[in-house]
């Protein structure tokens, strides 16, 4: 018995043998067989006998066309990365050897995959020579990976007197990516820098967005001659552009505190769940824009991601979601991997404002002249374990100290906003290019 | 504010909100105004739900398959027939074989099915007395009714409650068993055909080949049970 997964070989043509182990409905059958005729012989009770007929009939016919060897299974995933919520197809191709009476087949999952309707067993019977082909539905429940451990199959012959159980193993893994919330974000970024890209730039140049229209002069390329502009002046005149560039983005991710229960898309989400999500749509949004983006989750603050653009970042960056997991980092690990984030990036934070070392570390940053806006990623309803009567009082003693917090970031000059997915960003990210332009003092 | 070497400012409250902010020259009430959809106020906690479930079987019972439902449902009018077959049973054969019946519906791989039989053959040979001859027709309907307990049963312990039972399994199942029934029916006309030409009261050859056969059935049963791989 062989299964694979997407990419898996065929299995090889060889029929497993099995454990067949009898049931008690074969030790049933045994004492009816042996109980009545020797009480219809003893008592001279022919009726006895009759009655033991059917049940002994049936466990010797079934024994004598019981199988031997186990079918094979053949298992493949139509798919193996999906969004959250989102299901596949296990497809389950069973052959025999020799016919078994019932099949019981249930797929072994680890991670974050689930079986719909509480994973629902199929029984079913196969023949020789008629391979029986049939889907089971997996579905995704959350970000992260999940795994097909392999499928317990459980197989019945001579009408369920023997048994057999046996887990095939399968290597199948899942990449189950967060929901992206479609995500858009006005073009306005502090620092369009780049050589190329889909922002406006402050300088002039190749581009579309109009910048103004001013006289020609040597050099000026002849399509951008404005020739209305110049028959009515007299004088030649051209369009001139802004220039398309592109920005640095850096996420930072806060995954130093863990709050709520994350039980998957659709349900309740951990802060952890709400950064993920938003900095996997953040992410995908600029770079499909153009930019670099770059990622530093503060729980490992060792391990950055360095800032690059391309398709091939936006699946490293995923890969890096995918694997976040809560847990804290020294405050001076955490400022230093914050420090050597580009000065001209644009950094956004994806934090629930629950630590003081991060705000710590969020201040030092802003007064080092960097563009930084704050995504709020508490949810608005976070399911916390009951830990005696003083939960309630200490939730609110935790929101009052947050609120302090993000009272003196603010003071501090540093946005902060709710994560309500697309467009979310937008009005921050207009004053913080209107900031770039303002001339300040900048303590290094 | 005060910088320590090696270690970022301390956040502080500041003393007036609406002062500007060093390095930056920007009011905070314009930047705040992105943050007016933030209300701290509105996050409550929601306790997780820990309750505990009394009985774990009844757990999943929404998603109880029908064909699954339908065997147990077998199993229990196969029971009950058996017991009302069973002529004058004894109160605490009848109390036996229902705490049996109960069990075997509830799990049907456990004992239960081996009580619900032995109860049923116990009522059925103490109702007749040591040598009594019951009517072929009850007979007959005992063995087919104690045939589909124990039948349903073994069909009932593969097919869990919440599993998809698959017609073509069905079928098959019930195919061999209608063979099995056609056969036993066959072999219960040559029983009761040899009884009309025999008395097995005075017969001490149809004794001996009687304890043959039973020998011989349970022999053939072991070897095909233990016979090894072809």
């Amino acid at each position: 018995m062989t299964a694979h997964g997407p990419a898996g070989p065929r299995p090889a043509d060889r029929w497993p043998a099995g454990r067949w182990l009898p049931t008690l409905a074969l030790t049933s059958a045994l004492g009816v067989m042996a109980v009545l005729p020797l009480l219809a012989v003893t008592l001279s009770r022919p009726d006895l006998l009759v009655i033991a007929l059917p049940i002994g009939a049936s466990a010797l016919l079934g024994l004598v066309g019981r199988a031997y060897r186990l079918p094979r299974v053949d298992l493949r995933a139509e798919a193996s990365t999906l969004l959250e919520g989102e299901s596949t197809r296990l497809l389950f191709e069973i052959e025999a050897a020799e016919p078994v009476d019932m099949l019981r087949l249930r797929p072994v999952l680890a991670g974050w995959v689930e079986l719909p309707d509480g994973g629902r067993q199929v029984c079913t019977t196969v023949e020789p020579g008629r391979p029986r082909r049939f889907g089971y539905r997996v579905a995704s429940t959350r970000w992260g990976r999940g795994q097909l451990d392999g499928v317990l199959l459980t197989a019945f012959t001579a009408q369920a007197m023997l048994r057999a159980e046996v887990q095939v193993p399968v290597q199948s893994a899942f990449r189950i990516l967060p929901l992206r919330e479609g995500f858009t974000a006005t073009d306005a970024v502090p620092n369009a820098t780049g050589v190329v890209g889909l922002h406006r730039s402050r300088r002039v140049g190749e581009g579309v967005d109009l910048a103004g229209v001013r006289p020609f002069v040597p050099g000026d390329r002849l399509r951008r001659i404005n020739w209305p502009v110049s028959s009515r002046v007299g004088q030649l005149h051209v369009t001139a552009t802004y220039s398309d560039r592109d920005t640095e983005v850096v996420l930072v991710l806060d995954s130093t505190v863990e709050i709520g229960e994350s039980t998957g898309a659709g349900r309740s989400s951990s802060t952890i769940d709400l950064a993920v999500r938003a900095a996997g749509s953040i992410a995908e949004h600029y770079l499909r824009n153009g930019d670099r983006v770059g990622l530093l989750d503060l729980g490992r603050p060792g391990r950055p991601v360095r800032s690059r653009s391309g398709r091939h970042q936006l699946n490293r960056l995923i890969d890096i979601l995918l694997e976040v997991r809560g847990g804290s980092a020294g405050d001076f690990a955490m400022a230093r991997a914050l420090v050597r984030v580009s000065p001209r990036a644009l950094v956004i934070v994806l934090s629930p404002l629950l630590s003081d070392d991060v705000a710590d570390a969020l201040a030092e940053l802003t007064r080092s002249g960097r563009a930084m806006l704050v995504v709020d990623t508490l949810p608005d309803q976070v399911e916390v374990p009951e830990h005696g009567p003083w939960t309630e009082l200490a939730w609110q003693i935790q929101m009052l100290h947050r609120e302090n917090l993000a009272a003196a970031l603010l003071a501090h000059g540093v946005p902060i906003v709710p994560w309500l997915g697309a467009g979310s960003l937008d009005a921050v990210l207009h004053r913080l290019s209107r900031m770039a332009t303002v001339p300040r003092a900048v303590r290094r | 504010m005060s910088r320590r070497a090696g270690r970022p400012d301390r956040v502080e409250w500041p003393e007036d909100r609406r002062g500007p902010v060093a390095g930056f020259n920007v009011s905070v009430p314009r930047l705040a105004l992105a943050t007016r959809r933030l209300s701290f106020g509105e996050r409550q906690p929601v306790p997780a739900d820990h309750r505990a479930v009394p009985v774990p079987a009844l757990a999943d019972r929404r998603q109880w398959r029908r064909p699954a439902l339908l065997v147990r449902l077998a199993q229990l009018v196969a029971g009950l027939a058996v017991l009302l077959l069973a002529p004058h049973p004894h109160v605490l054969v009848v109390l036996v074989m229902l705490l049996g019946l109960f069990g075997a519906v509830i799990s049907p791989a456990r004992t239960g099915q081996a009580i619900v039989l032995a109860a049923g053959i116990a009522g059925w040979v103490f109702g007749y007395g040591a040598h009594g001859s019951p009517p072929v027709l009850r007979v007959l309907a005992f063995a087919v009714a104690l045939f589909a307990l124990h039948d349903a049963t073994s069909l009932a312990s593969t097919v869990p409650l919440t599993a998809d039972l698959r017609p073509e399994a069905l079928f098959g199942w019930l195919r061999r068993s209608a063979a099995a029934l056609l056969v036993a029916g066959v072999l219960a006309g040559v029983v009761y055909g040899v009884g009309a030409l025999v008395s097995f009261h005075s017969s001490y050859p149809l004794v001996l080949a009687g304890l043959f056969g039973i020998a011989a059935a349970l022999g053939v049963a072991a070897w095909l049970f233990s016979r090894s791989l072809r």
